[in-house]
Parts: C-alpha cells; structure tokens; sequence
C-alpha cells in the first residue's frame, strides 16, 4: 500500500513538474529530484505520460526517446528522437537493447535536443553525465540553451505570422535538428548557429551580478515552490557563464540583417564536424552521434569586448572553461555569503591593523575578490571584531541585521556590533532600551512573515515527518502536572 | 512468560500512533489484567494513560507481572511492518531483555517475526485520584480534531468553556480570535454522532493547543471523545478504544498570571 501511495505521489509530482511548473523533465531528473532509482524513474515517466494524455487529451507533450540498439552495419548507436520518429529509428536497427522516454515537456516539439544536457546538473555539481557524452561536446551555457528553446518555441508560435529571413530559418532549424540527429551537417550547423547570433533574441546584456547565482540555486532546488515562467524558458535561469557574455556581445554588435548573412560563408572553414566516440551507460561503441565544435569560441577576440574576456580563452581546454566557471561561481556565491556578514572598517581610527584579532583571511580574500565586480556594500562607521580583546575606545551593541536567505525568505539577526563611543552611557541605554523593543516587535513581525509565507514550504515538505521535543511550558504559565498529581 | 495476541493489528498500530508524538519512551506494565502504560511527555505537562484488558485480546497470557520499557520509535517502526488485517502477537520471556512481535497475514501464508530490545526504563508515575469532574462533554472525536486544529491557527491557547448553553471553544492570537459553540444535541440518532454535557458547575479552563492537538492522533481508535473538567484540575482527553480499553490524555491546565 505504501509502495503504491509513494509512486501515486511520485507520478503527481511529475504531472505537477511538466504541466504546471513546465519544466523539461527526463528520467534522470526524476531520479535525482525524487530519490528513486532510474529504472522507476522510467516507468513513473511513461505513467505520468499516459495518465496525463487520459486526463487531458488535448494537451500537447512534447515527448523524447532514447533508442540504442545494433545498426545494420554492426555498429552500436544510441539516439535521441522524438516520439513520430521512434517508429522508423526502430527499423533501423537489427537489435534493439532498450528503448524508453526520455524526456517530457509541455508543448510543441520544437526544442533543441541538445538542452537536455542541461538537466544533468544540479547547482554547481554536474550530476551523472548521462547518456549523451563525447570529448567534445561543447557544453552550452544556460542563456544559449534558453535562446534555443525560446527561438523554438517563437518558431512554432509565429508560423502564422510573416515571417523574415531570420524567422525562416528558425522554422528550418527544429526540424533539421530532429531529423539529422546521427549526423549533423555542417549547413545544419550553421542555421543553429544563427539562431545564437540573432539580434532578435531577447539576450538580457550585461554581466550578471553575484545575487543571481542564489536565485539559480532557488530554482535549480527541489522545492516546488518555483514561478512558472513562458514556456520551455522558465527551467532555465540566468547563469554566469562566460559563453553567455560572449554570446550577448556578439548580438549586440552585428547588426540585424547584412552582417550575419554575409559572415555565414566564412562559417564552414571555421566550424569542423568530427566524428567522434561516444560513450554510453551501457558501453562503448564506435559511432556516436557528431557534434560541433563552438563557432563562436573560434572567433578572434578583437570581435569580443567583454569585461570577462579576461577569464576565458579560445585555446583553453572545456575542462578548464568548466573549473573557472565553477570556481567564478563559488567565489561569487561566497562572497555574497561573506558579503552579508562582513561591514566596512571605519575611516576614522587605523586600529585594525594594530588589531590582532581582525580576521586577516577574510580581508585578504576580500582583497583578492576585489577584481571581481562586487556592488559595494553601505559603507558605516561600525568594525565587526569576531573575536578577542575589543578596543576599549569601541561600544558592542547589538543590531538587528535583515537580510534575505537563499529561499528568498526575509530573515532578522541579531548581531554584536562595535561603534565608536559618541554618545553618552545613558543615552545609550535609552536609546538600547528603545531599539530592544524594536527588535523585538520586528522579530515579531519576521516570524509572522515566516509563518505566514512558511505554510507553502511546511507542506511540501510534510511527506517527512520529523519528530519534535515537546516545548517545556512558556511563560510561566503552565504548570506542570507535578503539580496536580504525586508520585506513587 | 507474557503472550498477547491480538486478530487485528490496526487497534495496536493506531494506539502506538496516538502515543508516540508525545512520549518517546514507556513502560508497558503487564499482568493478569491487561497491559497498563502511563507515562509523561517530557515537559511533564500532559500523561498518558493507557489500558488494554485482557479480554480484549485474542489470547492472553501472562505468568508473571512484567514491564517492558520500550522505545516508542522503534516500537512504531516495528509496527509499521505489520497489514492492517494482521494478526500481532507479543511474546516475551520472563526477566528477559527482549520483546518479540510476530505478525500473521490472514491466510497464515506469511509470518514475520521482529525482535526489539527492552529498555530499563525509571520513570515517575503519579497517583491520579478517581475525580468527579464538574463538566463531562461527549462529542464526535473527528469534531474535536478539527476544532483544536482550527483554533490552534489562531493561538498557542485554547480557553474551554462549559456553561448551560453548551461548550465553548476559544482562542485569539494576533490574527484574531476565534470561537466555537456546540450546544448539546437535541434528538440523538446516532450515539457517535451526538454532543452530550454533563454540567454539575460551569467551568473555564485554558489548555495549550500544541498537546491537544498531539491529543487528538488518537481520534482513529474511537469515534467519540469524553473531555472531562474540573476547576484547577487536569483535563481529562479520553477516548476509548472498542472492546479492549481506552486511553486518557491528562493535560495541565495554564495559569492566568496576577497582573497585580
């Protein structure tokens, strides 16, 4: 009965994920967001399509399978297609070692299959590295995979309309893409990589600051507490990688029409197609599927004026690309951590270097941070010491701090801070007595908030029970039945 | 050697729900008549009481008197293991530091066998003495669930108030306030469904919801619940568990503080 009412609630969840919260969904996603294991992930894949096309017909899923099998030339290969191919991709192999779903979203099929790869991460980690993966598959950025899948669906969307030279290739794109999943032509490549280069994207310009990785994480969570945004587009967020920058530069600087088509000749002799092993779960063979290379990386700089051209180079190797910017999003997401915490040393007396028990670490790596773009924070006259003999010349006093956590939520803390001695000890003392009170009351008021915003995340997470120790009694008030009642 | 079996394992599973929210740990003290356990929740703001007699099992042995502390944890865990329509037998062996639970389907094609161990457990036990209560209220159980629930949203307190137009449920908080009034059903079809108040004195007391909500967990063993109360005395939560006992709830009631 349990076994039934968990994959009852699992299947739910997943129907919740692709329709309400339309997210692009695959079985390992499932997997990982639901702790089970991916073989249940698959078949509570497969359920949730076939309850939600019981349920309600009319909605379009946009459905991938994953096929491998023997060719005919006796070669393994595995392969991605939709759900109209998968009858003829089937024929195409001698022996078939699995097929299944692979992904699930909502709406029409005009996404890139290559965002998939996308749904292999989680945060900062990358989870396994799924089925699909070769040397040299370019790892697309976050922005680029939500140009793909916006460009798609505006492809679908505006069929009706009139549509320009740029909008026609756009409507070429998917279905190329879909067709030609074994092997990728270079003319193929080409109109994908247009749509990267369109002036028509809506690209956001501009290095993202440091606050947008906690709401990466907020989304990338498991909470389903996320908005739902437009489309294919609201399961990806705003990144920090350094491909974006380069990306939104490069639209901004070619202009709409004369530019892009004339520079698409000179696209085959950069862009090479390699034939290249792949690697799979189930093993190894000898075909795969062929993959770009980045147009754009090869580009010369002189093209690209980015503030973070600096980090990021054409000849440096994938893995390198990917440990900066994994580490460039540590940094920031530390920094924001030490940047709540950390106040600004006060002009008017030049104790902190004489202070022994200033926390050196911090400033240094503050110090080494200063070349990153970190807005500033308010500069006041207080020293935040963590430890050690205080400067006698120095008042501790308590301050409540409000700051918003990764949830989003407002959160109040109190925290020691010393300011210079200006006013007298009494009027301290009122002025202490006055703000108690008012941390007090704003206390009050952030715990109804939390209480009041908190319902939504307590019932999602209600399925885990925990046990709490009872309070002892509050307030004085209640008395205890020892009271009431003696021993025996 | 102690051996209690019982036909229906739910009776056995909903009692170890009903308790393991407010004690961790209890001694299940069993002799000839039945199994007793009572124990307080570790504010020592409410106890509980429970009574499962022995004719209410369908096989009752007990040779010696034993106490048997358990964890309620992993009593539960245990439990859990168990169908709904299983059959539960508790063995034990006299002095020993275990407790065996042995679980039969109805068709007898499957028996499990779990083994936990026993705690040494010293724990108070109070003398409640035989009370007469100035109000009894008898009410549908699923009722009063959903009142505390309600009124618990609205504050830490709840204040129950009995009077001859009936019982009255409040509470306020910052939201708000709020009340409740059940007055006693005037034509009783159905005894389970019907609100009964017994009054000798009205009575107010004011009782934390956070127990009376921990309280009600036991509102699957019974359909009817009796609160009884007395000024400057323990509400009495008792539900009654068919044909084998009941379990009572004891909760301290709080103390307006003197503004003087």
């Amino acid at each position: 009965m349990d076994t039934d009412d968990c994959e009852i609630t699992n299947i739910n969840t997943i129907k919740e994920m692709i329709l309400d919260e339309e997210k692009l969904v695959t079985y390992i996603s499932i997997s990982k967001d639901l702790c089970i294991h991916v073989n249940n992930s698959k078949k509570l894949l497969w359920s949730a399509v076939q309850q939600i096309r019981e349920e309600n017909p009319r909605i379009q899923l946009n459905i991938s399978y994953i096929i491998s099998g023997l060719c005919a030339n006796k070669t393994a290969a595995t392969t991605l297609c939709t759900e109209k191919e998968l009858d003829e991709l089937r024929k195409t192999f001698d022996t078939i070692f699995f097929y299944h779903v692979y992904s699930v979203s909502k709406g029409s099929s005009g996404v890139d299959h290559v965002a998939l790869l996308l749904l292999n991460k989680y945060e900062d980690y990358s989870l396994c590295s799924g089925t699909i993966r070769s040397k040299h598959c370019i790892k697309r950025t976050s922005d680029e995979l939500g140009n793909l899948k916006s460009h798609s669906q505006e492809a679908v969307v505006l069929q009706d309309k009139p549509s320009t030279v740029a909008n026609k290739k756009l409507k070429q794109e998917p279905k190329e893409t879909e067709s030609s999943i074994v092997n990728i032509k270079p003319e193929q490549i080409k109109a994908v990589n247009l749509t990267e280069i369109k002036p028509e994207t809506k690209i956001k310009v501009g290095v993202p600051s440091p606050k947008k990785d906690s709401s990466i994480k907020q989304n990338n969570q498991k909470t389903n507490g996320i908005k739902p945004q437009k489309g294919i587009a609201s399961f990806f967020n705003k990144s920090n990688g350094v491909q974006n920058s380069k990306i939104t530069n490069n639209t901004n600087k070619k202009s709409a029409n004369a530019v892009q088509n004339k520079d698409i000749p000179n696209e085959p002799e950069d862009c090479k197609v390699d034939d290249e092993k792949m690697d799979i779960d189930n093993g190894n063979c000898e075909n795969g599927i062929k993959i770009e290379k980045e147009v754009i990386t090869k580009k010369p700089k002189k093209e690209i004026e980015i503030k973070e051209e600096k980090r990021s180079s054409k000849n440096k190797p994938v893995t390198e690309e990917k440990n900066k910017a994994l580490n460039k999003i540590k940094k920031t997401s530390k920094v924001d951590k030490k940047r709540k915490r950390v106040l600004h040393v006060s002009d008017s007396e030049g104790d902190e270097d004489n202070d022994p028990f200033c926390d050196t670490e911090e400033t240094n790596n503050i110090n080494n941070e200063s070349d990153d773009e970190i807005p500033p924070t308010p500069s006041a006259n207080i020293i935040k010491i963590t430890s050690g003999i205080v400067n006698p010349k120095k008042r501790r006093k308590v301050v409540d701090k409000t700051y918003t956590d990764e949830d989003g939520y407002i959160l109040t803390k109190k925290e020691e801070v010393y300011e210079s001695c200006s006013e007298t000890e009494d009027d301290v003392k009122t002025v202490k007595d006055v703000k108690i009170e008012k941390d007090v009351k704003k206390e009050k008021d952030t715990k109804k908030v939390e209480c009041d915003v908190s319902p939504i995340k307590n019932k999602k997470n209600s399925p885990k029970k925990s046990k709490k120790k009872i309070s002892p009694p509050q307030k004085g008030k209640q008395p205890t039945l020892n009271s009431f009642f003696n021993r025996k | 050697m102690f051996e209690a079996r019982l036909l229906r394992s739910s009776i056995l599973k909903k009692v170890l729900e009903a308790i393991k929210d407010l004690l961790t740990q209890a001694t299940f003290d069993c002799d000839d008549n039945g199994i007793q356990l009572q124990a307080m929740d570790n504010s020592h703001v409410s106890l509980v009481s429970l009574t499962l007699r022995a004719d209410g099992f369908d096989k009752y042995r007990c040779d010696r008197n034993i106490s048997m502390g358990m964890n309620l944890g992993s009593m539960s865990k245990i439990l859990k293991c168990a169908g709904d329509k299983d059959t539960v037998t508790m063995k034990a062996q006299d002095n020993a530091d275990t407790v065996t639970f042995v679980f039969e389907s109805p068709n007898q094609e499957k028996v499990s066998d779990y083994e936990m161990k026993l705690m040494n457990l010293d724990l108070e036990h109070l003398g409640i003495p035989e009370t007469e209560y100035s109000c009894t209220i008898r009410m549908p159980s699923a009722e009063f669930a959903r009142i505390c629930r309600d009124l618990s949203q609205f504050g830490e307190s709840m204040v129950i108030s009995c009077t001859k137009e009936g019982v009255k449920f409040s509470a306020s908080g910052d939201i708000g306030s709020a009340n409740v009034k059940l007055a006693q059903t005037a034509s009783i079809d159905k005894e389970e469904e019907a609100v009964v108040i017994e009054m000798d004195e009205p009575v107010t007391l004011t009782f934390a919801c956070q127990y009376l909500n921990y309280f009600t967990k036991a509102t699957s063993l019974s359909p009817q619940v009796q609160l009884s109360m007395s000024a400057d005395v323990p509400l009495v939560v008792e539900y009654r568990i068919p044909d084998i006992g009941h379990i009572r709830y004891y909760l301290a009631p709080k103390i307006e503080e003197d503004d003087s």
